[in-house]
């Protein structure tokens, strides 16, 4: 073995928003009793930074594969890495006012998100099994402890438990079929675990592992993958295994469900397209008709469900599992295309869901929160600008043009259609139509109901206008000019090929 | 380890991992439902160690360590959660908890 590099550049932006997430934690810790430390400020120093060092690194210093190529920098990484980098910073602008309404406003919040992103950027940039698991494990047990961070609130209780339960449930399956693939293979290295499932490396493993036919080793990588498949589908919350996420979104402190629906979801999607695009492209064949199939029943159950939710934040919830569904179908025709629609969706999807929960966390006031559609009712007169940005939301979930939704909306599916599956993109165009009646009654209450009664709802604070401005911008500019992200996209699902 | 030794271990592991699966979906107790959660976990070890014997490398059983770690951070925070969740309920049946649908 070759002592390993200790070149760790490539590192840099987990590194520091790591060490900024533990300078949150003392800073907390060395304040006066009844002081404030200036966590979010700090948070968002460190966040900024790090988008920093992803722009240093991605103008050509520091890319590449380190520690024993467990983990790289390239354009794969360095996509998802800014998307979840901006994805924190929103997300720490919306909490300060959030927090404070609900009175949960402590250093270790900052910290936990910090934490989590760090898992997060690992996730995404990682080449090898282990890593991939360590990552998803740092950002799971974080997001955990924030689910559950309203202690007085039993509802928050209960959403980090099922959360918990449910996450590391799947995580079991995963690691087993890690430890299959390992067996199969003796690696645990993307690359060398395909190298070995192509190449025949079967045969030896056949053997090794005391599996009697090559029949048989196929079928023990198909179970691999299988396993695989379930670890992923919890985490992307796909059907049947989203049955958490409604609990848990609606359960969580609304910050916390607006950075698990953008920043876990895009970074589990961008494990999974590595995964299952760098290691298994051999069994494509197997698993493809497989995501297929799990891509329609999630996109139908989920708009159902979203259907009969009067729960807003649960409507969310049932609306995040479909459009799981939505990039799953894109999933089927990766690489290539498939890979860059996805990348594009998640961008425009991270930015609404930011927007959509961020509205809501914005209008709490002393721990209420707007939970009804007749809490949205005259929304439009007490708040004009967050009705509409609310409204810009909304539409581009649905898949109006003008909005990047729509744009990648369109993306996903002509990828599934030319490759071959036509049908999930019907289906999926079919949902979208279903869709637009839960997206749109909220629009109908913001502006064609009266208010009623006092408003009870708060001002909208500087850091979540903030926010919310940068959210709509994103959606309304990938609308109408979706060109260079479409490119950077490209240029970033190269790297899987 | 001879290979029959190794099929064993398998077997064992495959055993172990079901057990904690079925446990998971029976079970009432919520600490009991996260101890299947850990066997499903050591479950995975075990083969873990059964592939890194056969194949004659590290790479397994440096995972399982790994995997301990991991699983030793989880549980703290899951036990947490569980402790916290024990003050608002009074109890730790899973189904009592359902102020949201499951």
């Amino acid at each position: 073995m070759t002592p390993a590099s200790l070149d760790l550049r490539p590192l840099f932006p987990a590194i520091v928003v790591a060490v900024t997430g533990l300078a949150v934690l003392l800073a907390q810790a060395f304040t006066p009793k009844g002081g404030r430390a200036p966590a979010a400020a700090l948070s968002l120093a460190g966040l900024a930074g790090a988008l920093v060092a992803v722009v240093v690194i991605a103008g050509g210093r520091g890319r590449g594969a380190v520690l024993a190529t467990s983990v790289a920098a390239d354009d794969f990484a360095l996509f998802f890495q800014a998307l979840i980098l901006a994805i924190g910073i929103v997300a720490v602008l919306l909490s300060t006012s959030y927090l404070r309404e609900t009175a949960t406003d402590r250093g270790e919040y900052y910290a936990l998100v910090l934490f989590a992103i760090v898992g997060m950027l690992g996730l995404v940039s990682a080449l090898e099994l282990v890593a991939v698991f360590v990552a998803l494990e740092i950002m799971s047990v974080a997001v955990y402890a924030l689910a559950g961070l309203q202690r007085d609130r039993p509802e928050s209780q209960e959403a980090a438990l099922k959360y918990f339960i449910t996450g590391s449930f799947s995580s079991a399956f995963f690691l087993y079929g890690v430890a299959l693939l390992y067996g199969l293979t003796g690696r645990t290295s993307l690359a060398l675990i395909a190298q070995g499932l192509r190449a025949g490396g079967i045969a030896p493993a056949a053997a090794a592992a005391g599996v009697a036919s090559a029949g048989a080793a196929t079928a023990l990588a198909l179970v691999a993958t299988a396993l695989l498949l379930v670890g992923f589908g919890f985490k992307v919350a796909s059907v049947p295994f989203h049955m958490w996420a409604p609990d848990a979104y609606e359960g969580a402190p609304t910050t916390v469900t607006a950075l698990m629906a953008a920043g876990v979801k895009a970074a589990a999607f961008g494990a999974f397209l590595r995964v299952f695009l760098q290691a298994l492209p051999s069994l494509a064949a197997h698993w493809q008709p497989a995501v297929a199939v799990l891509a329609i029943v999630t996109m139908i159950i989920g708009n159902l469900g979203a259907l009969a939710q009067s729960n807003l934040k649960r409507m969310l919830a049932y609306s995040s599992v479909a459009h799981a569904g939505y990039l799953m179908t894109a999933l089927v025709a990766a690489p290539g295309l498939g890979t860059e629609a996805i990348l594009f969706y998640l961008v425009t999807y991270a930015a609404v869901n930011l927007g959509g929960f961020g509205a809501f966390a914005a209008l709490t006031r002393s721990g209420r929160e707007p939970v009804t559609l007749s809490d949205m009712a005259g929304l439009s007169e007490r708040r004009p600008l967050l009705a509409a940005a609310l409204t810009v939301f909304l539409v581009s979930l649905t898949g109006v043009p003008v909005s990047g939704g729509f744009v990648g909306k369109f993306y996903l599916f002509s990828a599934a259609v030319r490759a071959g599956y036509a049908h999930l993109a019907i289906i999926g165009m079919l949902m979208s139509v279903v869709s637009a009646y839960y997206y749109l009654r909220v629009v109908v209450a913001m502006y064609m109901e009266p208010p009623v009664g006092e408003d009870p709802w708060s001002r909208v604070g500087t850091g979540a206008a903030l926010a919310l401005t940068i959210s709509t911008t994103v959606v309304l500019v990938l609308g109408v000019y979706p060109g260079p992200l479409m490119a950077w996209a490209r240029a970033a699902a190269g790297s899987l090929r | 380890m001879s290979p029959t030794l190794i099929q064993h271990a398998l077997l064992l592991s495959l055993a172990l991992f079901a057990i904690g699966v079925v446990g998971v979906f029976l079970r009432r107790n919520v600490i009991t439902v996260f101890m299947c959660v850990e066997l499903m976990l050591n479950a995975v070890n075990l083969a873990f160690i059964a592939f890194s014997r056969a194949w004659g490398n590290l790479e397994g059983q440096v995972l399982v360590f790994f995997v301990l770690t991991v699983a030793a951070a989880e549980a703290a925070v899951g036990l947490a959660i569980i402790i916290s969740i024990h003050r608002h309920k009074d109890t730790l049946d899973v189904d009592a908890f359902s102020l949201m649908k499951w």
